[in-house]
């Protein structure tokens, strides 16, 4: 199956490449609870559920829906109103029933747009819970919403609305999930669910929201997986070299298994239209990693320390990397405590073991099972270097 | 009637379809591949999404215009495409209501009505939040399954008023339905897309137009002339002439397509009254663009182009800051932004950054709207990038007295000129000689060669010309070039570079009178290297070493004039005496191939072999890519008897030059005396192939060759099949006569081997037995008869001292067989 390059675009699930195994456990985790996942931006979560949406493995109700628009509790329950309105009308009964719940609260639909009167997002919210409901009672199989975003929704509702509305929707969706059996939720997003619920318990709602979730990390594709995206790519391409498996093994490693990098980078050697080796690679993602312009954005990771972290906790995140990116191994726990202990005036060790648990959650950081440490990603390690100026 | 088609500096979508195609220059193979993409994205279930970036004037809508018309041509696409085309300026998007309401109007306006009027009507009765729903709605049943093309043009302009929550919606759209497929443009990255924050972030395949170098414009003005019905004017743009032009103003254009287009009209002005009128006329049609620019930047950076338009030249950040009163941080964050937009660019002089305009025609649209009272200073500042200082002086000397203004304009012009250092077009074609060299863009510094040879003429300009047809293997036109200006009075330099020329394309004896020549001119404290490497060419041994002695007693460090002198004394056969100056060559320049391959190949010919190995490992280490140290580092190896070794060197040598014919003669050599025939055959073979039947192999690997199957043949079964087969490759390649002369020259191996006698009798009776009796018998081994005989008889006399043997022969061959014996028995061999 040779493919084109295409970063960035909407890659069809018969053209995904390498995560069969992951979908398989998701689909067996769903059998017993609902699911969060998540992922740096661009690793490729939402063609995961795009392909679990098209080829759910039995008959079923699947949803899916991109919720970082939405920004009030009345938006969210129209929105997953509009998604279920065809369903709904596909089974006359039932679209009659909703119809009239709709009028009781004063809504209406319009060309297939279900409207809900301002101020009514506590009507919207028990329309919903009834349609949901009754979609459940005249279905047999399982109903699945995949929501795509959901931290930014959460996000703008914080913004635009409260702490509280956003609570609400959370609240409101667990207590869903408690009394359907048969209804899942998948909630994925790029910006961590932990890192809004941390807010979210700082403003003070103790709620554990999302606590009966099984959470799953969508990881880079597997070294082979890699090698295969990128090996079909350059058949795709027509990229000429002396030995495309090489190449592509040499393309999988630099960018980490990261699909969106393999396009990426192979979209960049098409464009070159050259014969291409192991050199023209690394100076494609040598480039990246300095590059002001910087097309990758890897500044991203630099920043967010600064936008996520409160200001006692950065100082210590940004000592730990450093001390992890100048470092030729990974770093047993001990060590790196003692090291970023001596770089942090308040010395405080729990606090620093506390940022390690949120770098390790933000993907920066992983720990293996004898407690070592190291970057995730070896290319953000390589930027982290660059960028810090902390040579290799 | 023909009707010149319409060429739109500022508006290319207006163009036709044809006349896009045919001034499109250097972005055939991106057009072709988002032409490509778009296809994938109509034709399957894959979307692709590209944006092309590129500062005004760039070609970014003249790009997007054509693969609109080559999308929708195709006839394939018809019914599964809907094209909404949001046109350049699409102000007044401030929602995702506002970009559905604009897609759905647009796709109105084209192809089959698939909006339903009443419907769209009906969305201003609804409040925003219902519209925009509905609106989604609508289009995607409009849609009906087609695949939808948007090209979005200034997209960060359409971002920026959508604001990130328009953005958000816009993506979770796309994410819903894969139904679009985008082509969008945008002057600079900008944070909508770039950065991870965003809800754009990475969604786009960015592509980055290039500005166009100097054979894209003459290219893209060729193509104007051309699509204008001006064969003339094409003719000219692309000859020097036309290219010098060309050149000198392509650092006034910035890579900027636009601006070549405007100064298109100028190419073939010679007049200078035409000029002024067009240059004028240019200037005030560039104003408007050039103020509209100006417009997009924010008040600071505003401050800043403005400040580098009246500044002249480069300055440093710290200048810029200060005249600007902001600060140095600011400054360097504005500046960057300009430069993404293409309004400056920076360089680098030590840790300090120059910021200057990227297009010089900026600084005199927006100079001549300040200045109009004395345009003087910008109009000489292009007549001197526009004229040569002949050209000037010239039209000066035409003008007629009443002409005060223009005379002003030339005089001011040409007293710039000899004020300055250098004529800004030679200034601009050396640089690019410079520059093309450097990287050996051999085709590009020959264009510039050229040009500079018109515009000055002199003979460094020649020689450039020279080196680059050289360079690129045209040895006969490299020595047309020189023919041109070689005179019987011309320097020794000269005739050197005539004779090399000769050689490189075979004309030896043309070569042997050029370097007579060098020889005739009166030697010179710089030419006696050249004496002596003409002398050495001609064999004159002797006079080459007493002109290479003097060029090292007037330069001790010409480490050239050394292995010269090493050369001489090897012609002299004085080896022992050669080492020293070899020697003394590579302590001057131990790094050098030439001077390490002399003196490794020294030493190998004196016995020294580990020294020779040394030396060669040495090559190899300095320069792992040239073939010439694993060619030397073999040939010890060899010496030394370390066939494997020496094989595996001669290998990565015919790897880096596999047109070397020589290699694979050194590889049959070792795989023979490996006892791999053979492989060893197949390697003779490809080199009798290569070689072609018209010159003979170096005889010495003929009878190397044969002497080794002798030798192996001595104490194994048969030497038949070997030498059969021998026979065959050879006159497969027509070189039977170069198997001849290896096997007479084989006879003082022949002779030296430690073999019985009757070894050596069997060897010759079976080559005896392999040709006719009599040259020119109807045989396809005559050409083997009378080498097998001179072998025969010198063996068989040498043997027996039968002096019958030789009696037999006829005179001549007599006198052979004698030269041969003498040369075997006397004579000490000469190692290859």
């Amino acid at each position: 199956m040779a493919l084109h390059a295409n970063p960035g675009g909407y890659v069809p699930p018969d053209q995904l490449i390498g995560r069969d195994r992951l979908i398989q456990r998701l689909w067996r985790i769903l059998g017993r609870q609902s699911v969060v996942l998540t992922a740096e931006r661009r690793m490729g979560k939402t063609s995961i559920i795009n392909k679990m949406v098209a080829q759910p493995p039995i008959d079923g109700l699947y949803f899916y829906q991109d919720l970082e628009e939405v920004g009030s509790e009345l938006e969210f329950a129209e929105k997953v109103l509009d998604s279920i309105h065809s369903e709904l009308s596909k089974r006359h009964r039932l679209a009659i029933r909703a119809r009239q719940l709709l009028e009781r609260v004063g809504g209406a639909e319009i060309g297939g747009v279900v409207k809900l009167p301002e101020g009514a997002a506590e009507d919207g919210m028990k329309l919903l819970q009834c349609m949901i409901e009754d979609l459940l009672e005249h279905h047999s199989g399982p109903v699945v919403f995949f929501w795509d975003e959901i931290p930014l929704m959460l996000h703008n509702l914080r913004a635009r609305s409260s702490d509280a509305a956003a609570m609400h929707v959370l609240d409101h969706l667990r207590a869903l999930r408690q009394t359907q059996p048969r209804l899942r939720m998948v909630f994925t997003g790029s910006i961590g669910l932990h890192n809004v619920v941390v807010a979210l318990r700082r403003a003070g709602h103790a709620n554990a929201a999302t606590n009966d979730m099984h959470v799953q990390d969508v990881p880079p594709l597997g070294s082979k997986d890699a090698a295969e995206l990128a090996y079909q790519l350059l058949l795709g391409e027509e990229i000429a070299s002396s030995d495309p498996s090489r190449l592509a093994g040499v393309i999988a490693s630099a960018v980490d298994g990261v699909p969106y990098f393999i396009h990426h980078v192979v979209e960049q050697l098409a464009q070159l239209g050259e014969p291409c080796d192991d050199n023209t690679v690394r100076g494609i993602v040598d480039r990246h990693l300095t590059d002001a312009q910087d097309d990758w954005n890897l500044q991203y990771y630099r920043d967010r320390i600064d936008t996520y972290y409160p200001a006692e906790e950065s100082p210590i995140a940004l000592a730990v990397l450093d001390a992890l990116a100048v470092a030729k191994r990974a770093i047993p726990l001990a060590k790196l405590l003692q090291l970023v202990g001596a770089h942090v005036p308040s010395g405080n060790e729990e606090l620093i073991r506390g940022v390690l648990v949120r770098l390790q959650r933000d993907h920066y950081v992983e720990q293996d099972l004898s407690g070592t440490l190291r970057f995730r990603f070896p290319l953000i390690r390589r930027f982290w270097q660059a960028h810090r100026g902390l040579g290799a | 009637m023909s009707v010149t088609p319409l060429l739109s500096r500022f508006t290319p979508s207006l163009m036709e379809p044809e006349t896009l195609e045919a001034i499109f220059v250097q972005r055939e193979a991106l057009a072709q591949r988002i032409v490509v993409s778009i296809r994938e994205s109509v034709l399957t279930q894959a979307k692709h999404y590209s944006l092309i970036i590129g500062p005004r004037g760039i070609g970014k809508t003249h790009f997007v215009s054509l693969v609109y018309h080559r999308i929708t041509a195709m006839e394939d696409l018809q019914d599964r495409l809907a094209v909404a085309w949001l046109r350049e300026e699409e102000w007044g998007v401030t929602s995702f209501l506002d970009l559905l309401l604009r897609v759905l109007r647009a796709l109105r306006s084209r192809g089959p009505a698939v909006v339903r009027e009443p419907e769209v009507e009906q969305l201003y009765e609804l409040s925003p939040k219902a519209a925009e729903r509905r609106a989604a709605k609508l289009l995607e049943e409009a849609l009906g399954g087609r695949t939808l093309l948007v090209i979005v043009e200034n997209l960060e302009d359409v971002f920026s008023g959508m604001k990130a929550e328009g953005q958000r919606k816009l993506r979770a759209h796309l994410q819903e339905h894969h139904s679009w497929t985008i082509l969008a443009s945008a002057q600079s990255l900008f944070g909508g897309v770039s950065l991870q924050t965003s809800p754009f972030y990475g969604f786009f395949r960015i592509v980055h137009l290039q500005q166009l170098d100097l054979d894209d414009a003459v290219k893209l003005l060729a193509n104007i002339a051309r699509a204008e019905g001006d064969e003339d004017l094409a003719a000219f743009i692309s000859s020097p002439h036309g290219r010098a032009r060309i050149r000198a103003i392509h650092h006034l254009a910035g890579g900027n397509p636009r601006v070549y287009v405007i100064l298109s009209r100028f190419l073939d002005r010679t007049s200078l009254d035409q000029l002024v009128q067009l240059f004028v006329q240019a200037m005030d049609d560039l104003t408007p663009y050039y103020q509209a620019r100006m417009q997009w930047l924010s008040p600071q950076q505003r401050k800043i182009v403005e400040y580098l338009v009246d500044r002249r030249g480069a300055a440093p950040v710290k200048e810029i800051a200060q005249r600007a009163f902001i600060t140095h941080q600011t400054a360097s964050g504005q500046l960057k932004q300009l430069r993404d937009m293409g309004y400056v660019q920076s360089e680098s002089m030590g840790r300090e950054s120059y910021y200057e305009l990227r297009e010089p025609l900026m600084r005199f649209a927006l100079e001549m709207k300040k200045q109009r009272a004395e345009p003087i200073r910008l109009f000489v500042e292009f007549l001197r990038a526009w004229y040569t200082g002949a050209e000037l002086r010239r039209h000066l000397e035409l003008l007629e007295p009443s002409r005060a203004l223009d005379r002003r304009y030339l005089e001011a012009a040409l007293s710039a000129e000899s004020g300055s250092s250098e004529d800004p077009c030679i200034a601009a074609c050396l640089q690019d000689l410079e520059q093309h060299t450097q990287h050996q863009r051999w085709p590009a510094a020959l264009l510039a060669a050229e040009e500079l040879t018109i515009l000055r003429g002199d003979t460094a300009d020649w020689l450039a010309r020279v080196s680059c047809l050289c360079k690129l293997g045209r040895p006969d036109a490299a020595g047309d070039v020189l023919d041109g200006i070689l005179t019987s009075g011309s320097d020794a330099f000269l005739w050197h570079r005539r004779a090399r020329l000769f050689t490189e394309a075979g004309q030896h004896s043309a070569a042997q009178l050029a370097y007579l020549m060098v020889l005739s001119r009166p030697p010179t404290e710089q030419s006696w290297a050249l004496h002596g490497y003409a002398a050495l060419k001609l064999g004159r041994y002797e006079e080459a070493l007493a002109a290479y002695e003097r060029a090292v007693e007037l330069k001790p460090a010409d480490t050239f004039s050394w292995s010269g002198c090493a050369l001489a004394l090897v012609g002299l056969r004085r080896l022992n005496d050669a080492l020293p100056p070899a020697e003394r060559a590579v302590e001057l320049a131990p790094t050098t191939i030439y001077v390490l391959a002399i003196c490794g190949d020294l030493l190998r010919r004196l016995g020294r072999y580990e020294d020779a190995r040394r030396l060669a490992q040495r090559m190899v280490d300095c320069a792992p890519g040239d073939d010439t140290g694993w060619w030397l580092l073999g040939d010890a190896l060899k010496s030394m008897g370390r066939f494997d070794d020496a094989l595996a060197a001669y290998e990565q040598a015919a790897r880096l030059d596999p047109a070397a014919a020589v290699r694979d003669l050194d590889r049959s050599e070792c795989l023979a005396a490996l006892g791999r025939w053979d492989e060893s055959i197949a390697a003779f073979d490809a080199a009798l192939r290569r070689w072609g039947p018209g010159e003979g192999i170096p005889v010495s690997y003929t009878a190397g060759l044969l002497l080794h199957i002798f030798r192996c043949g001595a104490s194994g079964p048969d030497w038949g099949d070997t030498a059969e087969r021998l026979v065959d490759v050879h006159r497969r390649n027509n070189a039977l006569l170069s198997l001849g002369m290896g096997l007479t020259a084989m006879l003082e191996g022949l002779l030296a081997a430690d073999v019985p006698a009757s070894t050596v009798s069997r060897w010759t009776e079976m080559w005896r037995s392999m040709a006719p009796r009599e040259p020119g018998a109807d045989d396809p081994n005559s050409s083997l008869a009378l080498p097998t005989l001179l072998l025969w008889a010198a063996v068989h006399y040498q043997l027996s001292g039968d002096e019958r043997v030789l009696l037999d022969l006829r005179a001549e061959e007599r006198r052979i067989v004698e030269t041969m014996l003498r040369d075997a028995l006397q004579q000490p061999s000469t190692p290859r």
